[in-house]
């Protein structure tokens, strides 16, 4: 028999593949941005550079952080290029901001490693204003 | 029946509600390129613009499935230094409305505003 509220595992941990400093800074990031925000959805920390997830947080069995590292990783370079075009010299991209239709998706970079910071919220508890200033303020 | 407004008038009647934007334009999701377009800056290439933020759209289309959210995408907003980026699909997902504008005159919910006003109608 299956009972709908059995098959949904809730995760709510904190995981990292990292090692040593690396480590310790990306799961304190994370565990800030929980303290503020602690009905966040998904969170990751990904090292651009090398494309490695460095620590990872999900709400829901269903959302694989690792599975959408690949495309973190290729937005954010991405988006680095932008100040490249014409037009927007000495332009910087702060963040980025997904509007779904009941959740909110923050990507931003921190200002002091090359390392990009996701957040997923549900709009029913954290608005858009809310989402951006804690990750900005958790990130600079 | 349901009104559309042709990509050219949308262009015009963004601009008439937002003088001091920097770009505006309406882009075809599947090309990237430009359906109508008009720019205040001289040196901001609307057609790089245009193919660039393209591949942001599919980029986080493909996120968006990866994560199995089962939601659409209502838009995207990129903030840089001093500019804010917007970019706001058509309903059958088909054309976007990209509009950059200053931050300094203009806010993000004003901006949204004006967007959703007319992606819409967007034919």
């Amino acid at each position: 028999m299956r009972i709908p509220f059995l098959q949904k595992v809730a995760v709510r941990k904190i995981t990292s593949d990292a090692s040593g400093a690396a480590r310790e800074q990306a799961t304190a990031l994370l565990e800030s941005l929980l303290q503020e925000l602690p009905e966040l959805l998904l969170a990751t920390v990904v090292d651009l550079p090398s494309g490695r997830l460095l620590a990872a947080y999900t709400k829901q069995a269903q959302s694989d952080p690792y599975k959408i590292t690949a495309s973190t990783v290729a937005t954010a370079r991405q988006l680095a290029r932008i100040a490249n075009q014409p037009g927007l010299a000495g332009q910087e991209l702060q963040d980025i901001v997904l509007v779904l239709e009941n959740q909110l998706y923050v990507l931003r970079l921190t200002a002091n490693q090359p390392w990009s910071c996701l957040l997923l919220v549900n709009v029913h508890d954290t608005n858009l204003a809310l989402a951006r200033e804690v990750l900005r303020q958790h990130c600079s | 029946m349901s009104v559309t407004v042709a990509p050219n008038q949308t262009v015009q009647e963004i601009l008439k509600e937002l003088p001091s934007l920097v770009a505006v334009a309406v882009v075809e999701t599947e090309t990237g390129m430009p359906l109508a377009a008009h720019s205040n800056v001289a040196s901001f290439d609307i057609e790089t613009a245009a193919a660039y933020n393209t591949e942001v759209v599919k980029q986080k289309l493909k996120a968006i499935s990866a994560l199995k959210l089962n939601q659409t995408i209502q838009d995207i907003l990129l903030t840089l230094t001093d500019q804010l980026h917007l970019l706001k699909l058509s309903p059958n997902g088909s054309k976007f409305i990209y509009l950059a504008v200053n931050s300094r005159d203009t806010n993000l919910a004003v901006a949204r505003q004006v967007l959703k006003a007319h992606t819409d109608v967007l034919s």
